[in-house]
Formats: C-alpha cells, structure tokens, sequence
C-alpha cells in the first residue's frame, strides 16, 4: 500500500528541514537505507534514507521546500498505486504550512501533527506532543556529526589515532562503545592500502559531480579528501604552533663518525643483537646536555624551566603521522639499556600502543632520517623541549687531515633551536661539544 | 579451620574479646537471660556473669545512651539493637553524641563503643521491620561501618570493631546468621576500610555489601556460563570506603554494576556508582549499573516482597545491559 514519507526529526532539536536536493526521481525504486534527500537542518546538511523498499510515486515536497517535521514529503509504494489518495489523507490529518509541530503551539492542540496518532477528534494535550516529537526522532538510525561514545571508546580511539567520526556505534543510541572502536582498529589494520583507498573513496552515490568532467584514473594521483586523524589534527596543531611561535634558528656541524663507528663495532663484537647508532647517539647527546644544561630546558611564557634530566625523544615515522617516544633520564643510563627501552618503545609506538606518558614531555629531541639517505636537513623544535637535532646520513666525505686528503665516515647534523630559551652562543657551544664528543667518544668518561 | 556459622562467628568474636578485656561489656533487649533474640550471645551471661552481660529495658534511645555514656568513661560496650529498624529510636545517641564527642572535644574523648544487629529485609516482616538502613550510618563522619557478607568476615570484623577507638556500626543480617562458612582457627582480625576481591574476574565489576554479595556471587556463577567473567568486590566497610580496591577493580573491567539492598535514593550504593563515575570515567565503557531494593515501603505479600529486593537475575540483568549484550 502507499504510504507517505514524512519529514522526521534529524536531530532532537530539529523542528523542520529544507530539501536541500532531491537524489531520487518520481518513479524510481529504492531500497531500506537508500538515500532520497538531502535535508538541511538547524545544525547539518544531511542524506533522508528510505525506511523502506519501494517506489518513489510522488515527490510532495520539491528541492527547496520548508517541510515542518512529520509533513508529507514524498509517497512510496508500488508502481500504479494511487498517490494522490496518500497526500490527501495526510493533508487532512498534518498541519497546514509548514509550521513545526511545537508542544505550546495553541493551533495544534486540535490536531495531531502526526498522523500514525489518527486525527485527533479531542484536543491534545502538549505533553503527549512533546513525546511524540522524542519518537519521530528516535525512530530511524541517524546520521549525526557527534556520535555518543563512551569514555573508555574515546580513550581506545585516541590510543589507535582512530576519528570517532568513521566508527559506527552500537550501543543504545548509536553510542560507540569499546567494541566498536577495537573492531574498527582492527578492520583498519588488515585493509590493505588499497581496500583503504577505495573505503574513503567510497562515497555515498547521491553525491554526483555532473559538473565535473570524466576523468581517467590516474595510477598514483587520486581525486579524494580526506578527514583528519586524529594524530593528523594533533601534528598539525602542535608543529603549527612551535613553529610559529618559537622563533627557529639552525646551527650545523659535520662530524668525524669514524671513532663511534669502531667504539660501535668493539661494543657490538660478539653481542647477539647489535646495539643501535641512535642509542650512542642519545647517550651522547645525553653528556652533551649535562655539559650544557641551557639547551634541555623548555619555555613557560613567563619562566624558563631547566629540566633536571636528559628526557630525549625520537622521532618515528608512523603509517599517517609520527610519534616520539622517549627515553628518560638517559644521562643516567647505558647504551645497551638505551638501547632496550628504545627498541621497546619503538615497536610499541609502531603497534600504536604507547601511552601518552610514553610519549611527551621530552626535553630534547633527535630526529634521524639518515636511513632515507638525507644529506641533512632541519627540524620543527618539538615542545616542551627546545631544541631538536637533526641527522643527516652518514657517509664518506674527503676530508683534508693534516696536509693529506682522506675518505672519512661523516655526518652533517643541524640543531634547531628556540631563541627565546636559547642564544646563538650557546646553541654554538652545545654543538661543538656534542661533535667533539661523537668524534671522540671516550671524552663522555671525563 | 573450623566451620561455623555467622550466629557462632559473632559469638566467638565477643567471647574472645570478653576474655581478652574485662572492660568489654555487652547490653541489649533479651541479650543475657534469652541468649539474645537470635542467640547471637548463646553462652555469654554464663561465662562472664550478669555485670557484664545486661539484659536492658525496651528503650532503644536509653541504653545507647547508657552504652556512650559507659563508652567515654572507659569501657568498651556492645550494644545489640534487636534489629536496625529500631535503631532509629537511638539515632540522636549515636549521630550526636557518639559520633561527634571526639571531635568536639579536640581528641580528649573517644568513644570505644560497637553498635551492632541485623540490618536489611527478612521475610513477611512487612514495612517497619524489612528496612535496609545502611545510609542512616554511613552519612555520619565520625562513625565507622562494616557489613560483613560471611562467617569469616563477621568474626574478623566483629572483633576489630571491639578494638577500635572509635563507634563502629556493625550491620548484620537476620536472614544470613544460619549461614555457614570457614572461619580460621586462629584469632584473626579482619581491617576495617579494607574491601575483599570475593571473586576475581575480568569483563565486568559487580560492588555489594552485606547479603547482596551472595547474589553477586550467584549471579557471576550464572554469567560465567554464558562466557562473562565478573569480578566480585565484597567492600565490607561502608565508612571508610575502600576505593582503592573498588577502583583498581573497575579500572581494570572498565564496567561496573554497584548492588545495595536500600532504597536508591541517597543511598551507599548510589555514592559508590558515583565515585566511580568520577574516579574511573575515563575508564569505562557503559553507565555505572545500580541495582537497589525498589523505591517503595516493604510489601508484606511474600511474590512482591521478593519482586522488590535485589536478586542474582536483577544484576545479571544489569551486567547485559553494561555489556551492550541481550538478555
């Protein structure tokens, strides 16, 4: 039988809705959950899906239309059906115009706004209005900008860089809960990139482009936008803000690698898991600090706070972001320990499970992309440190020693640094300790 | 170790304390010629003579007074209420005056004194003998309350409430003094503001005191078979509160269904699912459950009776709606 399809309640404050476009046309068939409008809201623009299967026979409501909540806005039913019967009915039984059925509106307290309550012969009381609104909104599963989501599903979304936004809920309400997230994580991580391409390229089919001219696919460039992460909104905030607000200047050196790379070979002769450049270089990093307390020290707007340790973070690239888990007190620690606590943290940062103790509060920061093979190349400041090193790959250079040009093992490292806490001097004084140290290591023992 | 019942555990507590200190005294409607109207004292008028087991008039509000008053000059009364309900009576003795008198005085009293009986509904005992009446107590700073769940803890927290310097509120049960259960030979004290783990679990908390804690364990039996682990945290002191234990609990399930056989509204139940709304927002993932006795006056028909009290069915109930699961 043919029945109306009435505007409804899109968020439970909408009182009435614009057609914003028609994606349907008179005489087609839909299915349950298709998209037939776009409706316009107090709050959003957003798709009207079918309740149910069937045909359009009647578009009641044209693209630009006012309809006040449980208005007629189309007819569906069987091809042939009498439409006409459908729109009088519900015309005798709604609201004249496209007044939004309120509960104290006093020309509505002798008819019911909606007409699954029947024409109402007696007056109707305003709470029983007010209750059918709460229904008509509750009625069908809405698209909402903010869905409801519980503590524990924002804390496991945070900790996968996953957005809320993407993940259906299925707690009372549409609330997302843990379940959720850890389905959508987990759906997120054995997609392939491509599968992950076409499910953000997948966009609902009410959104044509006929403006738009056919284009041929190209391999690698792809016509899509994509919404933040929720690691991608946090980059962009926090490098946004160091490098705006804290003035960068870059001192750079080109250090000898060739005793750290024999002090290395010595330390890792005969040890089953070789320990990591980066792991001399922190440490190093670590006697340079000590000697210059100025550099591992961050900014507080009205004081500048000295940091009572070497806290270094490093810089690891991540699938959509980068993360840089931290190594505390390295001062106080050994390479093999260093060494250890980075590889933890570095395939935890990768399995997206550090906890965000792990990865803040670094008083210096490396940021090594000599293994792309980078000459060198300079670094956003990471707060609330003020300073970031950044390593180029190391490489043999000639170099001129003593009167005799000779291939020598060298890397070109930048120090970026934040002037407000630290002076050109003493940036220049910091880097030419650290070199002095990473060319001639067993100085840290002094 | 030895199996008693809770009725035997709480005698031996007082017998042993008898004998350990002669300034332990206990008084009471029936307590001494009649063994006490549930024969919790059954022996005690033999042993330790008419002095100190005293057989008190049907004034509520006088022989609490006559147990502070006995209190700050030294000694270290029992005081059995027949049941909570007509406690009431005696409210004024023990929120004005035993729990206030060391504060008021800047510390120079104390008030060494054990209110204890049976608290919470029996059976066709209709509405001013059924009533649940742990808030009336636990409001009160300057008392302290225990809700023992099981023979062991009635004796352990029985005798660190004879021990305490200060008024301690024991709430018993009448329907669980039959109950059986291993209580260790040796003399042990159970803490007082410490909570017990009375089964560990991993999907889902479930909070009780005094009775309610047999139908959380009933219920995580049932939900175990249905593959749901619960964690049971028994608090048995209501004031102080052990949230360190209730709050590593949750922090670990991330759910939480808090059961108190009272009326809802400011209830010790309802104050616990909120600290743990505060304490452990960040940590859950559904609404704090609370399953509390209905919000009416104790019917006398024995179906609605029932109907109204918390039940292993209720909470498990409970526990699938916070685990987004049909029942």
């Amino acid at each position: 039988m043919a029945e109306s399809i009435l505007m409804t309640a899109l968020s439970p404050t909408m009182q009435d809705g614009v057609i914003a476009e028609w994606i349907v046309t008179e005489g087609q068939a839909v299915k349950a959950g298709d998209a037939l409008c776009e409706i316009e809201t107090d709050k959003a623009t957003m798709p009207y899906e079918s309740p149910k299967a069937g045909t359009i026979l009647k578009i009641v409501a044209p693209a630009g239309h006012k309809a006040a909540v449980g208005e007629t806005i189309a007819v569906l039913g069987k091809p042939g059906e009498d439409w006409q019967a459908v729109v009088d009915k519900a015309q005798s039984a709604a609201p004249s115009g496209s007044r939004p059925p309120v509960a104290n509106a006093p020309e509505l307290s002798t008819q019911s706004a909606f007409p699954a309550l029947g024409p109402a012969s007696e007056p109707v009381e305003a709470p029983m209005q007010a209750i059918s609104i709460q229904n008509a909104a509750k009625a069908p599963a809405l698209p909402s900008g903010q869905p409801p989501s519980s503590p524990l599903a924002r804390v496991t979304a945070r900790e996968h860089g996953l957005d809320l936004r993407g993940v259906r809920g299925s707690g009372p309400h549409g609330r997302v809960v843990q379940r959720d997230v850890l389905a959508a994580a987990q759906a997120q991580n054995s997609a392939t990139p491509l599968d992950k391409a076409a499910m953000s390229v997948a966009r609902p089919a009410q959104q044509p482009r006929p403006a738009q001219p056919a284009l041929v696919q190209s391999k690698g460039l792809r016509d899509e936008r994509v919404p933040l992460s929720k690691m991608r909104s946090i980059i962009a905030e926090r490098l946004g803000t160091s490098w705006s607000q804290a003035p960068h200047f870059f001192v750079r050196a080109a250090v000898d690698m060739e005793r750290l790379f024999e002090l290395r070979a010595t330390v890792n002769e005969g040890q089953e898991r070789p320990v990591s450049l980066n792991a001399f270089i922190m440490r190093i990093v670590a006697a340079a600090l000590e000697r210059h307390p100025g550099i591992n020290a961050s900014w507080e707007g009205d004081a500048i706070r000295y940091r009572p340790a070497a806290d270094i973070g490093l810089a690891v690239a991540l699938d959509g972001g980068l993360i840089t888990p931290v190594v505390r007190a390295c001062e106080r620690k050994g390479v093999a320990e260093i060494d250890t606590e980075l590889a933890d943290l570095v395939s935890r940062a990768r399995a997206g499970t550090l906890t965000p103790a792990e990865y803040s509060e670094a008083s210096f920061t490396v940021s090594n992309l000599g293994s792309s093979g980078i000459e060198e190349f300079t670094a956003i400041i990471n707060p609330p440190g003020s300073a970031i090193l950044a390593l180029g790959a190391v490489s043999k250079e000639a170099v001129v020693r003593g009167d005799a040009i000779v291939a020598r093992r060298t890397m070109r490292i930048t120090l970026s640094s934040d002037h407000r806490v630290i002076d050109g001097a003493i940036a220049a004084a910091f880097i030419a300790e650290l070199k002095a140290l990473l060319e001639e290591p067993a100085k840290i023992l002094l | 170790m030895a199996v008693l019942t809770y009725r035997e555990a709480l005698n031996r507590a007082m017998d042993e304390e008898m004998a350990r200190d002669e300034s332990v005294v206990l008084m009471g409607e029936e307590v001494a010629e009649y063994d006490g109207a549930y024969k919790v004292s059954r022996g005690l008028l033999g042993k330790y003579g008419a002095e100190r087991v005293l057989d008190t008039p049907i004034t509520e509000l006088g022989f609490t007074g006559l147990g502070v008053g006995a209190a700050i000059a030294g000694m270290r009364p029992i005081v059995e209420w027949m049941t909570h309900n007509f406690a009431l009576l005696a409210l004024d003795q023990v929120v004005n005056e035993a729990a206030k008198l060391r504060h008021m005085s800047g510390g120079r009293l104390s008030v060494p004194i054990v209110f204890r009986g049976p608290n919470g509904p029996a059976e066709y005992l209709s509405s001013q003998h059924s009533q649940a009446l742990a808030s009336y107590w636990v409001h009160v700073p300057g008392l302290r309350v225990v809700a023992p769940s099981n023979p062991a803890d009635a004796y352990g927290l029985l005798k660190s409430a004879i021990r305490d310097d200060d008024p301690v509120v024991v709430l018993e049960s009448e329907m669980m003094y039959g109950d059986k259960g291993e209580v260790p030979d040796e003399e042990t004290l159970v803490p007082i503001g410490k909570a017990a783990v009375a089964r560990a679990g991993t999907d889902i908390t479930l909070v009780a005191f005094g009775r309610p804690v047999k139908y959380a364990l009933e219920a995580a039996g049932i939900l175990e078979k249905r593959g749901i682990s619960a964690e049971v945290v028994d608090l048995r002191s209501l004031r102080p509160l052990d949230e360190e234990t209730i709050m590593a609990s949750v922090g670990k399930t991330g759910r939480a269904v808090v059961v108190d056989e009272s009326w809802p509204a400011a209830s010790v139940g309802a104050y616990v699912a909120h600290r743990i709304a505060s304490e452990r927002f960040d940590s859950l993932d559904a609404p704090v459950e609370f399953v509390s006795g209905e919000d009416v006056p104790m019917p006398y028909n024995h179906a609605l009776e029932l109907a109204v009290q918390p039940s292993a069915g209720k909470i498990v109930a409970a526990v699938l709606r916070a685990l987004y699961l049909e029942a």
